[in-house]
């Protein structure tokens, strides 16, 4: 391939030109059709039912047996269709008829339609008159049509579900944060106790959620933005995906071999609890209402003046996470 | 008080009816469009008969979705015996819900002024519109793999794993090239990109005769965000976590409504992907050559506020419908890509040259002084 067919957009357009040559032609037509332009077709298909193709003077189709008043077939058993067929698919036996006016039955008429050529060939090159017809199809010859599906119409409610408005906010902020917070402590308490991975996974993913909300109730709407896009919507993306191609179940891996280092759990938990305490305790009251701007600018003002170091810092950490799992790849690869 | 929590009521209403019924609308435009791409006629055949009268109405096929739903809504909603009961039914309200919510902070017109009040044509206003938009798409993808692991098949599982790969590598071409745009006109607002693009582009050279639309001011980040987003629909030629010809995809265990929603998911994801595209390379709302309705050749043109407002409003309802013409006519001309094709487009076409795009961007800002 050249570079020119690798870039494929070329290709992209062509293919979308034409398919897009045919449908405005088509809807041209369709549009001519409707203002009277009976001549103009938008499709070469047709609408069955309604609408029949005429058929070509040099159709030979399939074999129907032509019945009597009775139902009985017509077939005299002559034998002669028998003769001429060069497919040699059909096969008669015949009997007497009961009534001795009717010379002749078949007692069985068969006809091998897999090894059917329809050749149509007649004793006498033509239809043949009362006994074996070619029939064209859709012609219909039985009069028991199956009632027409559409006849009867049932009845079915579909319930839809009404849309709900938005939350009000104001006075309800108090409200909302314990809802949030409450949201956001289930999560978290889900997402230890749970024992099954993805639904861990998911009690996270809902957890951040509710934090990026408990932002947006405090002004700062990119933060919360940014913590949907980066925390819920990439790295958990790939969290889940890693545990749904990765973690086995329990009954692969046996009993976890570092068990008791999960008490190490305690005392960590104890040292950043308190930790928390204190830093809560000593904090200076919170700003109060919106003084402080959460927007775009006012972090990429403290990011690149104030934070500059440590901001170049992390993205120096983050490169060398990637290196480093390039080099990794490359190892196993 | 009651007004203006009314005003806030309708703002949403509109958005969600708006999705809702362009959202039911679509199976029918797929159906018809694909039919006369083909030389078809298409679906035509649901009828319902006017009792007394005995006329069977049919217009042009248009009570398919109706029918459609009616059929979803009856059949059996079966569930694997060994599936995540919860997940299980959980998925598809999470794929319609992200889906839904999405085109929430999409302006659909500047502002509306009845008597003293100023309401915005937008259902919620943010500052971050774009990073909205962005985030509910990319949690959209949870539906899919939730569906994936829940369904207690493989051929599901694989599915929802390769929404999420695909999902991840569209999602970062599309956050890349919006860069671009947000550089160009200086805001993370939706409604001010789309004011944004009202003014002339380069005055002084071109007169008033080209707007500074996204298209033309970013036709690189255009045609990257519009593939990448059309990835993010997971409709061909992106259709791998669905692939009905080989795996049948995330979606294999569910019938019924269940199964209608994913279905609906995708038709509005594509919406808002139309709504997104519209929003910052087409101008929004703009009505062009009738910005302030100042003619470029000089003539004045004042119309009632109202008479603009629905000018707006119409101009991108049509333009988010050429949008949604434009995906159709893709999705049913190219044929899918192969899993590693999607992944190394996305990986190493979409996201360099969107990051080129941020560099171009940059350079090119430089030099003209500042964002538009």
């Amino acid at each position: 391939m050249n570079l020119g067919q690798r870039f494929y957009l070329r290709e992209v357009v062509a293919g979308v030109a034409l398919t897009a040559g045919h449908f405005f032609r088509n809807m041209g037509k369709h549009i001519a059709h409707a203002l009277g332009r009976k001549d103009a077709r938008g499709a070469v298909t047709i609408q069955y039912p309604e609408e029949r193709r005429p058929y070509s003077p040099r159709l030979r189709t399939l074999h129907r047996l032509v019945r009597r008043e009775d139902g009985s077939p017509r077939c005299v058993a002559c034998m002669m269709c028998e003769t001429v067929c060069p497919a040699r698919c059909i096969y008669i036996v015949a009997t007497e008829h009961p009534n001795p006016e009717i010379e002749k039955m078949p007692e069985r008429f068969d006809i091998d339609l897999g090894k059917c050529v329809s050749g149509g060939c007649h004793p006498d090159g033509h239809r043949h008159p009362r006994v074996l017809l070619l029939q064209p199809p859709g012609d219909d010859l039985h009069e028991g049509d199956p009632p027409r599906a559409g006849a009867r119409h049932r009845r079915r409610q579909a319930d839809l579900a009404g849309a709900d408005p938005g939350h009000p906010d104001g006075l309800m902020a108090l409200v909302a944060f314990a809802l949030i917070a409450l949201i956001a402590l289930g999560s978290a308490l889900g997402l230890v106790l749970k024992r099954n991975p993805i639904h861990g996974a998911l009690f996270l993913v809902v957890n951040l959620g509710s934090i990026a909300a408990l932002y947006l109730t405090l002004g700062a709407e990119f933060l919360a933005a940014a913590q949907v896009i980066v925390y819920a919507g990439a790295i958990m993306v790939l969290f889940v995906f890693a545990i749904m191609v990765l973690i086995p179940g329990k009954e692969e891996t046996g009993p976890d071999p570092r068990r008791p280092w999960r008490l190490l759990a305690l005392p960590a938990g104890a040292i950043l609890l308190m930790l928390l305490a204190v830093y809560v305790v000593g904090a200076p009251a919170a700003p109060s209402g919106r003084a402080t701007s959460g927007g775009v600018e006012a972090i990429a003002r403290l990011l690149f003046t104030d934070y500059l170091f440590p901001f170049e810092l992390t993205s120096v950490l983050l490169l060398t996470a990637m290196v480093g799992v390039l080099l990794l790849a490359r190892r196993r690869a | 008080m009651i007004a203006d929590l009314g005003i806030v009521f309708g703002r949403v209403l509109f958005v969600m009816m708006f999705m809702l019924n362009l959202g039911g609308i679509l199976t029918w435009v797929e159906r018809k469009q694909s039919a006369i791409m083909q030389d078809r006629i298409g679906a035509n055949r649901a009828s319902i008969r006017i009792p007394l009268i005995g006329v069977r109405l049919r217009i042009l096929g248009l009570l398919h979705p109706l029918a459609d739903a009616i059929k979803m809504l009856t059949k059996e909603d079966f569930m694997p015996a060994r599936a995540d009961r919860f997940l299980f039914s959980l998925a598809p309200f999470v794929s319609v819900f992200f889906a839904l919510t999405a085109f929430a902070s999409i302006p659909f017109g500047d502002t509306l002024r009845v008597g003293d009040r100023v309401i915005p044509l937008q259902a919620v206003t943010l500052n971050v519109g774009v990073l909205y938009v962005f985030a509910m798409l990319s949690l959209g993808v949870y539906g899919v793999m939730m569906a994936g692991w829940a369904s207690a098949n493989n051929f599901a599982l694989l599915g929802g794993q390769r929404a999420a790969a695909l999902m991840i590598s569209a999602e970062i071409a599309i956050g890349a090239s919006i860069m671009g745009v947000v550089m160009v006109y200086g805001s993370l607002d939706l409604q001010d990109i789309v004011r944004g693009q009202g003014h002339p582009l380069f005055p002084q050279i071109f007169g008033e005769w080209i707007p500074a639309w996204g298209i033309v001011t970013q036709p690189l980040a255009f045609l990257l965000f519009l593939t990448a987003g059309i990835a993010a629909t997971k409709r061909i030629p992106f259709d791998m976590p669905e692939g009905e010809s080989e795996i049948i995809g995330y979606f294999v265990e569910y019938s019924g409504m269940k199964f209608g929603m994913f279905a609906m998911a995708d038709f509005l994801e594509t919406v808002v992907i139309a709504g997104m595209t519209t929003a910052l390379f087409l101008g929004g709302w703009q009505v062009p050559y009738l910005h302030g309705f100042h003619f470029p050749w000089g003539a004045v043109a004042t119309l009632p506020q109202v008479l603009v407002a629905l000018l707006q409003v119409g101009a991108f309802v049509v333009k988010v419908c050429v949008m949604i013409f434009v995906m159709m006519l893709v999705r049913w001309t190219l044929p899918r890509f192969r899993y590693d094709q999607a992944m190394r487009l996305g990986w190493l076409g979409l996201f360099p040259l969107s990051i080129l795009n941020i560099v171009l961007t940059g350079i090119a800002l430089l030099l003209a002084g500042g964002p538009a």
